[in-house]
């Protein structure tokens, strides 16, 4: 029952997300919704299996798999913003920029 | 309840496809691209639930690993030959 | 050389999470997962100066990380409904913010890094001493960093 309804947010996440994604102006904020996808819907989606198969292999290695996920994903999703803002594309509408 | 997952979830890949051919620079590409990726997982993890077995989660894991080194080396490569477009 | 002795917890933590993934105690498993955790332990010393591993084999640290895990969470699910909301009714209202860390070790700089870029809402765009973040909906009476360098001092410092 629990894990039915963590599945059902999961999934509504990633649609979120995704409308997220089309309707942003900049890549910028695009991310964020990038993010939300990534960590509501893959993360809340691993969380459900550790659950669903509790005690056995596969939980163990949900687990495994979602601490590695949690590690690596946030390296990436920087890796693409820093190579934007180093290529030159401005983000639009500021109400305040420290970088510059 | 899964049925309904399938169907949000499939509405919600379609989108970020659209995203993919509209993004008109390459970080919007980028991240479009990695998030299809993201979904490729998502679309294992749910068939390991619904078919309750769990043996596809040794793809998920193959998949985010590739994944990652992936999208690393292209937005280095990226930001050491400052491609615009 | 005195370098690749620090690193022994590094080794365990491998070893420990190559027996977790091939989850069987048989003997061709054992040698092969002791062979590669000891050659990328060879690698990964050149690089470092730090030991990922001294965070998890010492109690305090352990249960101050498991507090600092327990306020994350709660942050994440509040960021989530903002993201949401920023979704559905299209406002935005985007700033890049400068943070003064002040830790001292890269490894803390790098996780605090990490814990910002995981909550939705926030991104890391640069980092050479301090951190600039690039907020989604930006106030000015709210610190964004509050929490994560608040709980986080006590576990990455």
């Amino acid at each position: 029952m629990i894990t039915d309804i963590l599945l059902l947010i999961s999934s509504i996440s990633a649609l979120l997300g995704a409308i997220g994604m089309l309707r942003f102006k900049d890549c910028y904020t695009r991310i964020h919704a990038a993010t939300m996808i990534s960590v509501g819907g893959v993360m809340l989606a691993l969380v459900v299996v550790a659950f669903e198969y509790f005690g056995t292999v596969y939980s163990v290695k949900a687990i495994l798999i979602f601490i590695f996920f949690a590690l690596t994903n946030p390296v990436s999703s920087h890796v693409i913003v820093n190579a934007a803002h180093r290529t030159g594309i401005v983000p639009e509408n500021l109400k305040k920029d420290d970088l510059r | 309840m899964i049925a309904l997952a399938w169907q949000i979830f499939f509405l919600a890949a379609v989108i970020v496809i659209v995203r993919f051919i509209l993004g008109h620079t390459f970080a919007d590409r980028l991240i479009a691209l990695d998030v299809l990726g993201q979904m490729m997982i998502l679309f294992f993890i749910y068939l390991a639930i619904e078919n309750s077995t769990p043996i596809y989660l040794d793809i998920a894991l193959t998949f985010a690993l590739l994944l990652f080194i992936g999208t690393v080396a292209v937005s280095k490569w990226i930001r050491k030959e400052g491609v615009r477009r | 050389m005195g370098n690749l002795f620090r690193q022994a917890g590094t080794f365990l933590l491998l070893y420990i999470s190559w027996i977790l993934f091939t989850y069987s105690l048989n003997f061709q498993e054992l040698a092969a997962g002791l062979v590669m955790s000891l050659v990328v332990t060879y690698i990964i010393h050149n690089f470092t100066d730090f030991s990922i591993a001294d965070y998890f084999f010492n109690p305090f640290k352990a249960a101050n990380f498991l507090v600092y895990t327990i306020v994350f969470l709660f942050a994440e699910v509040r960021s989530h409904m903002s993201v949401a909301r920023s979704v559905i009714t299209g406002k935005t209202n985007p700033a890049i913010v400068k943070i003064l860390p002040d830790f001292k070790s890269e490894l803390g700089r790098a996780l605090l890094a990490n814990s910002i870029t995981l909550t939705p809402g926030t991104v890391s765009v640069a980092i050479d001493k301090n951190l600039y973040v690039h907020c989604l909906n930006y106030r000015k009476d709210e610190k964004i960093d509050f929490l994560f360098t608040k709980y986080g001092r006590k576990v990455f410092l």
